[in-house]
């Protein structure tokens, strides 16, 4: 699995910078907007006015399900309640950095027993622990300096 | 570019959906999540955690996670009781309200003080120890002190 980030100047704002994880050249967030937008679209924007304010005031807890993922790789979801329809999957570091990925439909009640959202749930999951590798490593793809990434695989 | 029901319509891009959204929705949606930030901090200000602040309004911690995640339409009733517990001030209550508060807390202060220096700014900081059953007899000594 090939992946950079993609800087998204719409979303970021002065306390968190957001990215879009590209993975085999092709926008798991995008996707996610594209395929439930004509469907979904208030809630399609509600969730990118949300990020946009992620984006201004910073990426804290409560905003997100956390631990979707293994604990400590920072994969969650933005918080979503029953009356809502849809999950996005993200990754976080800290109030800083939000990278966003895909997600799907709320069919089931876990991801791992819907093949759209455990494939976009574990996209993320690998994503999150191969930029951790690079961040502990301090390798050239990645690096992390007060709310921003940069390196090799940002763009 | 028109929001459409046709799949096979161009996509439209992150920026165009945002430039189009429904801007008082997503005003709401700052709001809600703004109020929720204000909320998060001040219960890690005073040193508590969501687990604690469900204890304290005996609350489930599922409901605190919800009022946290900038999702909730909140009840006054609710704000009430978050800012009682909190020791905060989550709405200018405004006009009024403000200043018979304000008064109230004037009176105590002068009250307590002997050597006859009035805190003015120990009486700012705790208005927000206030409370509201208080209001109605204060409104009352204020028209009156002001009549």
């Amino acid at each position: 699995m090939d992946f950079y980030l993609r800087r998204m100047p719409e979303l970021s704002g002065k306390h968190c910078t957001v990215y879009s994880a590209i993975i085999d050249n092709v926008s798991p967030f995008e996707q996610f907007v594209d395929d439930y937008f004509v469907s979904y679209g208030e809630e399609v924007e509600d969730i990118l006015s949300k990020i946009q304010v992620i984006g201004r005031v910073g990426a804290i807890e409560p905003y997100f399900k956390m631990y979707e993922g293994k604990y400590g790789d920072g994969v969650c979801a933005l918080y979503d309640d029953d009356e809502q329809r849809l999950r996005l999957y993200c990754i976080r570091f800290d109030e800083e950095i939000l990278i966003l990925g895909g997600g799907g439909s709320k069919v089931v009640r876990k991801w791992q027993d819907d093949p759209d959202l455990k494939k976009n749930a574990e996209k993320m999951i690998e994503v999150s622990k191969r930029i951790t590798d690079f961040l502990r490593k301090k390798s050239s793809e990645i690096h992390w300096s007060e709310n921003e990434f940069s390196g090799d695989l940002v763009k | 570019m028109m929001k459409s029901n046709d799949k096979n319509t161009d996509k439209l891009s992150i920026a165009e959906i945002l430039k189009n959204r429904n801007q008082t929705r997503a005003d709401l949606v700052m709001k809600k999540m703004s109020l929720a930030k204000k909320i998060y901090e001040s219960i890690l200000r005073k040193g508590m955690n969501q687990k604690d602040f469900a204890e304290s309004l005996k609350k489930n911690p599922s409901e605190i996670s919800k009022w946290l995640s900038g999702t909730h339409n909140f009840t006054i009733e609710t704000i009430f009781e978050i800012e009682r517990v909190l020791n905060i001030n989550l709405i200018d209550w405004g006009g009024e309200e403000t200043a018979v508060r304000f008064f109230i807390n004037f009176k105590e202060t002068v009250a307590s003080q002997s050597a006859g220096v009035i805190g003015l700014e120990k009486g700012y900081t705790d208005i927000n120890r206030l409370t509201y059953i208080r209001i109605d007899s204060a409104r009352n000594d204020m028209r009156r002190a002001v009549a």
